[in-house]
């Protein structure tokens, strides 16, 4: 029974088993009148409610869809990117205007069509392969292309993206396509990409981009079996254009010169700008080291030509470093640019507008001495070095004029080593300078110890770069000099190299000056090798030039040394300097010396450097050569007599070069064609035609040719051997003929 | 604890003897009774007779509960003798809606003490908004007291309501019992079983418990659409549809606010707690099954772990809507309550107007439409 029920029978007495009585019956069907009525109640209001809000639902819904779909074609209208969609057959179902302007049509007169409606059937097949391939992958596919808009004509890079649709009941509805301009964002890209990897003054790669370019072209360079050079390249004399005309000038110079150093590259090559006025090149496909001097010279030439800034000429050069790869050991990027940087040093301190290579080999060697500095430091606490001493003379009068000290290592294991094997170890380190004191200090011992002895001699010392630019070097020596009191300082001379980076011109100056007071003079060593030498000359207090062996060794035999030998000893005299010639080392080279006017010689013909303590025994038994008595320096209208001589002795030395396979081709056999033939038939004859021994002179000239040619006539039907054997034949002519040209001055 | 309950009408008086052992100053007599108490005038006076020491507290209804039994024009009343338990009792004269939260505040205050655990609330009926003076009454009272009651009520009339203040029913009244010790055991439950209808409706106009539109659209306006024929019982009809409010807090789920009143003139309903303005509420309708279910949840969800043995007393506070919604069914709702309590348990209460319980997170709040339960025992 229902519950309800039950409880109304209860409420009256009454129960399901007993039919009630009329009192109680008629209490009871109101009772169940009423439930009847709330029940119709119930159900009324409930099917209202249900009915009213089931209508409200359905409006809610209408107006949300209808919402809905006005916001997203406003959306779709409105939006800049393209979008379409496509059934899998490629039939265009949507579209938007964006998309339509692609077409160059209304929305309308797409959808329905196909691609094969609008394009080529080959593009349409292209377009319809995406599709499918979208559709296959079952997700979405980027792609970026170009397009032209086919309204207005204009071109946009567009990113699109594809994804394959659904519907609810998975069902394949097709590809929905959203495209979207990137033309002004990949623009963007590549100008940041630009920033990130160029110089902004310049616009040349920087660091970064030669990094990776340099990676690539080591990568390519051991693909294809090639060699590449890097050139590390520092303008010379930048500094003092940024600081005497600004920086906006040296900025403009800067752009200048990097873009004629780039045009002087070839195109796979890179130029970058690494910073303040450095540069690094990598020369790329490089068959051999040889073929990249062309192109090295192109970089010298386009840095230091003259170039016109804010009406001023100006002009730099450059000082470049090359080294190349791949190398005989492993070689990263890094190593590569230090090895470029290192040799750019060297070209600077060679004397810049060059460029210099990187030797390997020095350089491991170096590398292999490295912890020899300390073994150095050692031998100089272990007292194990000592001064050798190399006189230097007057050769026309047999004066001893002094001496320079010469440091040796007697080394406990190696033995006695040159300066050389040690050197050029510390050159940059501050070890170099305490050395160069140890060498000023025991020469002035042993100065001391001479004059206690007796006997006095100036002696020279070589200071090196960094010792001389050291704070304390006027200071330090005026103190040695209070230690020796009886060491005259005019005694002692101070020996500079030319080469040594003397980068400060001006503090050197001033030091050098210091010392001239307290009476110290200064000689520059290895005099001409450096591309400075006229501004040394110039700006340096120097007393004295000392002309590099390498010029003393090759006079007689070249003429082009000679003449700038003869350039020196000019120079020299114009600007009231002392001369002395390093590296005698033949009686012959002290003949033309003496001739050229030079008296004062250093080398192995006179002595060799030796140990202190055979110095005076040597000064008082030595005796200049006799072939370098009676040697007047020969007048300058004789000069050419001179050089007539050196012009033959390189001209037999090239025949017998020749015969010995030194030489690929013989000088001129024409007697009136060799330099010295020329001598004879222009100055020779006008000066000397009347003298007995020019004809002696034309007679051997003409022997010296006609054996000569016998020789080669030799040399050429295969009997080298017996041509050989008939050089001392053709050495007598010559030297014959060089005897009648002394006598040719002599008469003079 | 001792506990008797006892039932009078004009027609039988007292069901049982009353007990004048049980009457002391620390004896609480819960009375809830007609709102016209004129035929019931004799009873009254038997108990003023009888329990004059006891603290009284009680209201007017829209029916009494005793037992299992629902009842009209009677009262119903239960008398508790604390053993180990004190009770002080608070009263508010509130004569405005307006200055419902002061009430609520002012109660607090006069039963402040460190040892108060349970405040049980009954309060005028019609001049009281419920959710301000909950707010009141939460200012101030610490967080672990359980605060439980409900409003008067005045049968499906909504004319005028009383409540016992010194043992004399007067309208525009809120009391307040307040039961100290930690002896006194007391456990809560509240539910109502009513399902959303319609769509989400947002509350474009309201200025506190008045209700002026939805969705921009007058809300008596949508009301008298639902209720067809039916608009003309409002404002009771009006009962069968309650707003759903949605918490801030998910926890809290839906609060659901009742119909006290409708203005034709404006076109507006009062209902027994604020409607927030801009918030977004639903319409409700009843389903006899989950209305009976939900006060078996009730009663399920009153913990009674610790009570052990002896006198249990459970106060049902049931909405006047549920009773318009069963209408001869609402008994079932009173069975199933019974059916989820103890044997030991004595059940009295009323249908009221509003009903006052925690929600989920601890935070009381006002209620409508749900059925509330307060159990009392000593342990």
């Amino acid at each position: 029974m229902h519950r309800l029920l039950s409880r109304q029978l209860r409420k009256l007495g009454l129960d399901a088993e007993h039919a009630p009585d009329a009192t109680s019956w008629s209490k009871l069907l109101p009772i169940i009148e009423q439930t009847y009525l709330d029940a119709d109640l119930e159900r009324y209001t409930l099917e209202r409610s249900l009915a009213i809000s089931s209508e409200e639902m359905q409006a809610l819904y209408q107006r949300q869809k209808s919402s809905y779909e006005a916001r997203l074609h406003t959306l779709f209208a409105t939006i800049q990117d393209p979008i379409w969609l496509k059934d899998p057959e490629g039939i265009y179902l949507a579209c938007n205007p964006m998309f339509a302007r692609l077409f160059g049509v209304g929305e309308a007169d797409i959808i329905g069509k196909s691609d094969y409606d609008f394009f080529d059937e080959s593009i349409a097949d292209d377009f319809h392969a995406k599709d499918l391939q979208v559709i296959e992958a079952q997700k979405s596919c980027i792609d970026e292309e170009w397009v032209t808009f086919a309204d207005d004509g204009h071109r946009a890079l567009l990113e699109t993206v594809q994804t394959p649709m659904w519907d609810e009941t998975g069902k394949l509805i097709g590809v929905l396509g959203i495209a979207r301009d990137i033309t002004e964002r990949k623009q963007h890209e590549q100008q940041l990409d630009h920033i990130a990897h160029h110089d902004a003054l310049t616009s040349l790669p920087n660091r970064v981009l030669l990094a990776d370019r340099l990676h690539q072209a080591m990568t390519q360079a051991q693909r294809r079996g090639q060699r590449l050079a890097v050139a590390y390249l520092d303008l010379d004399g930048f500094k003092n254009i940024n600081d005497s005309h600004g920086h906006d000038v040296g900025d403009q110079l800067l752009m200048i010169v990097g873009q004629r150093m780039k045009q002087a590259l070839r195109e796979g090559d890179t130029l970058a700008r690494i910073g303040g006025d450095e540069f690094v090149a990598v020369l790329q496909d490089l068959t051999d080291i040889e073929s990249s001097v062309p192109m090295l010279n192109r970089l010298l030439a386009a840095a230091s030509q003259p170039i016109e800034v804010s009406n001023l000429v100006l002009q730099v050069s450059a000082s470049l470093g090359i080294t190349f790869y791949p190398q005989s050991v492993e070689m990263d990027a890094d190593q590569l640019l230090r090895q470029a940087d290192q040799a750019m040093y060297q070209a600077k301190l060679a004397g810049k507008n060059r460029y210099h290579l990187f030797d390997i080999q020095q350089d491991s060697n170096i590398r292999g001495h490295h912890e020899s500095i300390g073994t150095i430091r050692r031998g100089l606490s272990g007292r194990e070095f000592v001064l050798y001493y190399q006189p230097k003379v007057n050769m026309r009068t047999g004066a001893v004029i002094g001496a320079e000290a010469l440091i040796r290592w007697q080394h406990p294991e190696n033995g006695l080593l040159p300066s050389g094997e040690f050197l050029s170890v510390i050159e940059d380190h501050p070890l170099a300078v305490e050395i160069g004191e140890w060498v000023i200090d025991t020469a002035l011992t042993q100065m001391s110890l001479w004059h206690q002895a007796g006997w006095e001699i100036p002696v020279s010392v070589n200071v090196g770069a960094l010792q001389l630019q050291d704070a304390r070097f006027v200071t330090n020596l005026r103190d040695m000099f209070v230690a020796h009191p009886n060491v005259k300082p005019s005694l002692l001379e101070i020996e500079v190299q030319e080469t040594s980076a003397l980068e400060d011109i001006t503090r050197v100056s001033q030091v050098m000056a210091a010392c001239r007071e307290i009476g110290v003079s200064f000689a520059l060593d290895d005099f001409g090798t450096g591309y400075s030498s006229l501004t040394y000359l110039k700006r340096l207090p120097v007393s004295r030039l000392k002309i590099d062996q390498s010029f003393v060794r090759n006079m007689l035999d070249d003429p082009d040394d000679l003449a700038i030998l003869e350039g020196v000893l000019a120079l020299a005299t114009a600007f009231n300097r002392d001369v002395i010639a390093e590296g005698v080392e033949t009686v012959e080279s002290g003949v033309m010396l003496l001739q050229l006017g030079c008296d004062y010689a250093q080398g192995y013909v006179i002595a060799r450097p030796m140990p202190s303590h055979e110095m005076i025994a040597w000064a008082a038994s030595w005796h200049p050569d006799v072939a370098w008595a009676d040697n007047p320096p020969v007048s300058p209208d004789n000069r050419p007599i001179l050089f007539a001589e050196v012009e033959h002795r390189a001209w037999v030395a090239a025949i017998a070069a020749f015969l010995e396979g030194g030489r690929e081709i013989p000088p001129p056999l024409d007697p009136h064609q060799c330099r010295f033939g020329l001598w004879l038939d222009s100055d020779g004859i006008a000066h000397h035609k009347t003298q007995p021994a020019f004809q002696a002179i034309i007679t051997l000239h003409h022997q010296v040719h006609t054996l000569s040619k016998q020789l080669l006539a030799l040399h050429a039907q295969g009997k080298n051997a017996e041509a050989l054997m008939q050089l001392d034949e053709l050495h007598k002519l010559r030297d014959a003929l060089l005897a009648q040209l002394k006598l040719l001055l002599d008469e003079v | 604890m001792q506990l008797s309950t006892y039932q009078y009408s004009s027609a039988v008086g007292w069901n049982v003897p009353l007990n004048a052992e049980l009457d002391s100053e620390n004896t609480l007599l819960i009375i809830f009774g007609a709102a016209d108490l004129e035929p019931l005038k004799a009873g009254l006076d038997d108990l003023r007779g009888v329990f004059r020491c006891a603290l009284w507290i009680g209201c007017s209804t829209a029916g009494e509960i005793y037992g299992s039994t629902l009842n009209d024009n009677t009262l119903t009343v239960a008398v508790v003798r604390f053993s180990k338990t004190t009770a002080r009792l608070a009263a508010y004269q509130n004569t405005h809606a307006a200055s419902s939260f002061q009430a609520g505040a002012s109660l607090a205050n006069q039963l402040a003490a460190p040892d108060l655990k349970a405040v049980f609330v009954i309060s005028d009926g019609l001049s009281v908004n419920g959710s301000e003076l909950v707010k009141g009454l939460s200012s101030r009272l610490p967080k672990g007291v359980i605060v439980t009651g409900g409003l008067a009520g005045d049968g499906s009339r909504f004319q005028q309501t009383w409540v016992m203040v010194d043992k004399i029913a007067q309208s525009d009244y809120i009391t307040a019992v307040g039961l100290y010790g930690e002896y006194l055991g007391v456990s809560h439950g509240s539910q109502g079983g009513w399902d959303v209808l319609g769509p989400k409706r947002e509350v474009t106009r309201a200025q506190g418990n008045v209700l002026f539109t939805l969705d921009g659209q007058p809300a008596l306006e949508l009301y008298k659409k639902y209720l067809g024929e039916r608009a003309a019982g409002l404002p009771a009809t009006g009962l069968l549809f309650p707003l759903a409010i949605r918490n801030e807090l998910e926890e809290d789920g839906l609060t659901v606010r009742t119909i006290l009143a409708v203005n034709e003139e404006d076109q507006s309903i009062t209902f027994a707690g604020d409607i927030p303005q801009g918030g977004v509420v639903q319409l409700m309708r009843a389903n006899f099954d989950r209305l009976i279910d939900g006060a078996a949840d009730a009663a399920k969800s009153i913990s009674l772990s610790d009570f052990v043995e002896g006198s249990l007393l459970t106060v049902a506070i049931s909405c006047v809507g549920r009773r318009l919604v069963l209408s001869q069914r609402v008994e079932e709702e009173i069975e199933a309550v019974l059916e989820s309590l103890p044997h030991a348990n004595r059940l009295i209460g009323y249908y009221s107007y509003g009903e006052l319980s925690p929600l989920a997170s601890g935070r009381c709040d006002l209620h409508n439409q749900t059925m509330t339960l307060t159990s009392f025992w000593e342990k």
